[in-house]
């Protein structure tokens, strides 16, 4: 991999009285990633997004774009494009007008101006829509105009902040899509800040997850569900998990109150979290090739249409158990059932508290 | 409700008749040919003739005009200044100022205008229309004020970072951005400031200088000296038509604002 | 900015202490003879309980005649709401000398009105209605109506109607509703109406000016008196605080305790 950065962040700083927002964060974005920040609300991301925009100044630390420092170089200076919340479309304008503006600002030929939001009406597919005001477009559209007009200026770096929040599921999954398509066209790098996992899942080379204006962990999205550097993580990623606490006893064996657990690797010594992932844990009546085995009670069972969802019991720890398949519906477990659930070692990941 | 409804529908409209046959009548017997402000005679404009070749009229309504104009401007600048400094900055003082802006709205008019015209004595200003405008001017500003930081209230700043990142340095932001956005707010307020100069009577009356007329002034004098008369039914009926003419455009601009 | 508006206050409150002398020169002796004067002056204090009292009239007969129409129009009509209420304002586009001298015109004695009725032979003699206080008061609330109609009606238009829908579930009938659930609901806008409607007439000038006699007058006159008449700056200025207070205290209990939200609609 050629380490191009496009963005770095050294120890970036910001407080706002007496909270502190982003807490020395350090990132080095490649060149033509799609990365993502990831974080609860509060967890000082959009902080961090407009840090790198120029629209926030950090109280410590230094911002880079492609290697030179940027961290005293006004907004409007800097080569970037930003896609906002709540789109930011100006109002007064139509499509052509909004689009156009970024290369107004920079002088461009007017000839030239009208062929480049052509070119980039075609890639983010709004043809023939120029002259519409922006209040007459659907939510996905005025997404595309957004985008086009972050776009069209050629940035070095796309910022976007929670763009896809406003829209409807279906046109949200379509927009993901169509985003991912774009920014393999268009190579620029994105940073992209959301609170929803599965954008930055589906989205994302990177993710960086952040909480308390700290970075957590930085990784693909692979990394980042099957190996967790922490609690947080391990807990904010995915639908569920299950955590057991417990102390390494040598390789590859946790003490918890529930018995010894057996797992992969251990490489930590002292208190840890085994974590399970629901879908690796098996249910039934009884259960063979498991290396590690309990038995419990369903409390409740959810249908979740792809998968089933159990609540199981096991002496006082609740265990969710996600079973796939449709066949599972003749040999569903109902609440009450006595079952035993497990699952082999290599499912099982130790997680540092 | 539903046995309460045709009283309620019957008191509604003998209330809408109470508030539009004061003037309907007054508009009616503006075009009475006799003098009696009683009975209707025959319908004549023999009352506009004598207003409109009342020269003291014109040069009252000139006045007016004139006035309104620069107070509309001044009021919209120092307004939108002051809407956009308690909208968007935080400072310390700023609930007190914000308060110092509401109160001129509340005192009575009758207090005010007397005030000035103390200081005015006080200080040797000379009395004309440079004391008029300056009175106007320091009460309109805070309803200009007061409708500007309701209108921004709403307003979404981040057009202007969105500027700001497609390259647009402060000044452009303000030109191409913030003020055609606020365009619409300022309208309102702008035809709002008029027509408070315009229709303004106390205070006009006490900082005037000899001389220095506008509409409303010659209205007044002769309501309070001569009471009810048909010429004066048909130049308020004139100057009527003039202070709905500019209700109009200002509920076309609030009809605006809001889509 | 503020200095601006201010600085006439400033120069009032100096008469008012007794800091200006009579050959205008700053003295700086602060006394509250004025003051004091004028609140032991019963004339001055009967006036002033008259604005008080043609003010509060003026409040109450603007709620009673405002509120069924408010709610008239914001319960009853379903289509063309607002051409309703855009028709009731037309009236306040005219100015407020214009609409005071409306009335006028048919509260003379020679009036349209007054012929139109004798001659129907609903009345012997023309009523003589003008320079009395009811002139005065009627003449106020045709003038500040609007003032009460258009809180009100934006509070109840913001009432959520299905509370009405839930009372009637709970077996409250249509009286009792309107009493526990619709009244109640609707003191905000009660309240901001009084307001809106009892500070600019408790200050007023011009109507008992034209419609009144001098057994009609309010604060604004005597206020008038003693700067234009009597010409006494210090009297008329220590009255002019007081009255200013007396009004900034109302307002300020009312932001207190509800906000300022209510006023501006």
């Amino acid at each position: 991999m050629n380490d191009v950065f496009s963005v770095e962040l050294e120890n970036i700083v910001k407080r706002f009285g007496n909270v502190v927002a982003v807490d020395h964060v350090n990132l080095k974005i490649r060149e033509n990633e799609f990365f993502s920040l990831l974080g609860p609300s509060g967890c000082g991301k959009t902080t961090t997004l407009r840090i790198i925009a120029g629209l926030e100044e950090p109280d410590e630390g230094i911002v880079k774009i492609y290697g030179e420092d940027v961290t005293d170089v006004p907004t409007h200076k800097r080569n970037i494009g930003m896609v906002f919340q709540h789109l930011a479309l100006f109002p007064h304008m139509n499509v052509f007008e909004n689009i156009a503006f970024g290369l107004k600002m920079r002088k461009v030929q007017k000839e030239e101006i009208r062929r480049q939001v052509k070119k980039i009406l075609e890639i983010v597919k709004l043809e023939g829509l120029e002259n519409r005001r922006v209040n007459q477009l659907s939510g996905g559209q005025q997404q595309r105009v957004a985008l086009a007009r972050a776009l069209v200026i050629e940035p070095e770096v796309l910022l976007l902040d929670e763009p896809l929040g406003a829209l409807d599921l279906k046109i949200r999954q379509h927009m993901m899509v169509e985003l991912k398509n774009i920014q393999r066209r268009v190579k620029t790098t994105f940073i992209y800040v959301t609170h929803d996992q599965t954008e930055a899942m589906t989205m994302s080379d990177r993710i960086a997850i952040m909480k308390d204006g700290k970075v957590q962990q930085v990784g693909t999205p692979l990394e980042i569900y099957y190996r967790p550097s922490n609690t947080f993580v391990a807990s904010f990623i995915g639908e569920a998990v299950n955590l057991i606490e417990g102390e390494v006893r040598e390789n590859g064996l946790v003490d918890t109150s529930l018995g010894t657990i057996y797992c992969t690797e251990s490489l930590t010594k002292g208190r840890v979290a085994v974590m399970v992932r629901p879908e690796m844990v098996e249910i039934s009546d009884k259960l063979h090739d498991v290396d590690n085995l309990f038995k419990g009670t369903v409390q409740s069972i959810i249908f979740k249409g792809s998968y089933i969802e159990y609540r199981v019991d096991v002496q006082g720890n609740t265990f969710i158990v996600h079973k796939h398949g449709s066949a599972e519906l003749e040999r569903m477990h109902h609440p009450g059932d006595f079952v035993e659930i497990g699952w082999r070692k290599n499912s099982s990941l130790i997680v540092p508290i | 409700m539903k046995g309460t409804t045709p009283f309620l529908k019957i008191f509604t409209i003998l209330v809408f008749l109470f508030l539009y046959s004061p003037i309907i009548v007054m508009v009616v017997f503006s075009f009475n040919e006799s003098k009696s402000i009683g009975v209707f005679t025959n319908f004549s404009f023999r009352w506009y003739e004598k207003v409109i070749n009342n020269p003291e009229v014109w040069k009252a309504l000139f006045n007016s005009f004139w006035v309104g104009a620069v107070v509309t401007i001044v009021s919209l600048v120092l307004g939108l200044m002051m809407a956009m400094a308690v909208t968007r900055y935080s400072f310390s003082g700023k609930s007190i100022l914000e308060s110092l802006i509401l109160i001129p709205v509340i005192i009575p008019e009758i207090a005010e205008a007397l005030s000035l015209l103390i200081m005015y004595i006080f200080l040797n200003i000379p009395l004309g229309p440079v004391t008029v405008i300056i009175g106007h001017i320091a009460f309109d500003v805070s309803f200009v004020t007061i409708v500007m930081r309701a209108r921004m209230a709403g307003y979404d700043k981040s057009i202007e970072e969105a500027a700001r990142t497609l390259g647009a340095n402060e000044f452009q932001t303000f030109f191409r951005i913030t003020l055609p956005t606020l365009y619409p707010a300022i309208l309102a307020a702008g035809l709002l400031a008029f027509t408070l100069s315009f229709d303004d009577l106390i205070k006009t009356l006490f900082t005037t200088g000899p001389g220095f007329k506008t509409l409303p002034l010659i209205v007044w004098s002769s309501a309070a000296r001569g009471g009810v008369s048909p010429e004066l039914n048909s130049l308020s009926s004139f100057a009527l038509s003039i202070s709905f003419l500019f209700a109009v455009f200002r509920l076309r601009a609030e009809r605006r604002l809001e889509r | 900015m503020a200095i601006w508006f201010y600085a006439p206050f400033f120069i009032v409150g100096l008469y008012s202490f007794d800091m200006i002398n009579i050959n205008r020169q700053i003295v700086f002796t602060p006394s509250l003879v004025h003051y004091s004067r004028v609140l032991s002056w019963t004339g001055a204090m009967g006036i002033f309980l008259r604005s008080l009292y043609f003010a509060g009239v003026t409040v109450l007969l603007c709620l009673l005649i405002g509120y069924p129409v408010a709610y008239y129009i914001s319960f009853k009509i379903k289509k063309y709401k607002d051409l309703f209420i855009i028709l009731f304002i037309i009236p306040f586009w005219v100015s407020f000398l214009l609409r005071t001298y409306a009335m006028m015109s048919i509260l003379d004695e020679r009036s349209f009105l007054n012929t139109l009725l004798t001659s129907l032979g609903l009345i012997d003699s023309p009523i003589k209605i003008m320079y009395t206080d009811a002139a005065v008061i009627l003449v106020m609330v045709y003038d500040y109506l609007v003032m009460m109609v258009l809180p009100l009606y934006a509070n109840l238009e913001k009432l959520d109607k299905t509370l009405l829908e839930a009372a009637s579930t709970l077996g409250a009938g249509p009286v009792r509703t309107f009493l526990k659930v619709t009244l109640p609901l609707s003191m905000p806008g009660i309240l901001a109406g009084f307001l809106l409607v009892f500070i600019p007439t408790v200050g007023e000038f011009v109507i008992p000016e034209l419609v009144g006699g001098p057994n009609n007058y309010m604060v604004g006159n005597l206020i008038y008196e003693f700067f234009m008449g009597a010409r006494h700056w210090w009297i008329g200025s220590a009255l002019s605080m007081l009255f200013i207070a007396f009004i900034l205290s109302l307002v300020i209990a009312y932001v207190r305790k509800i906000g300022e939200r209510g006023l501006a609609f």
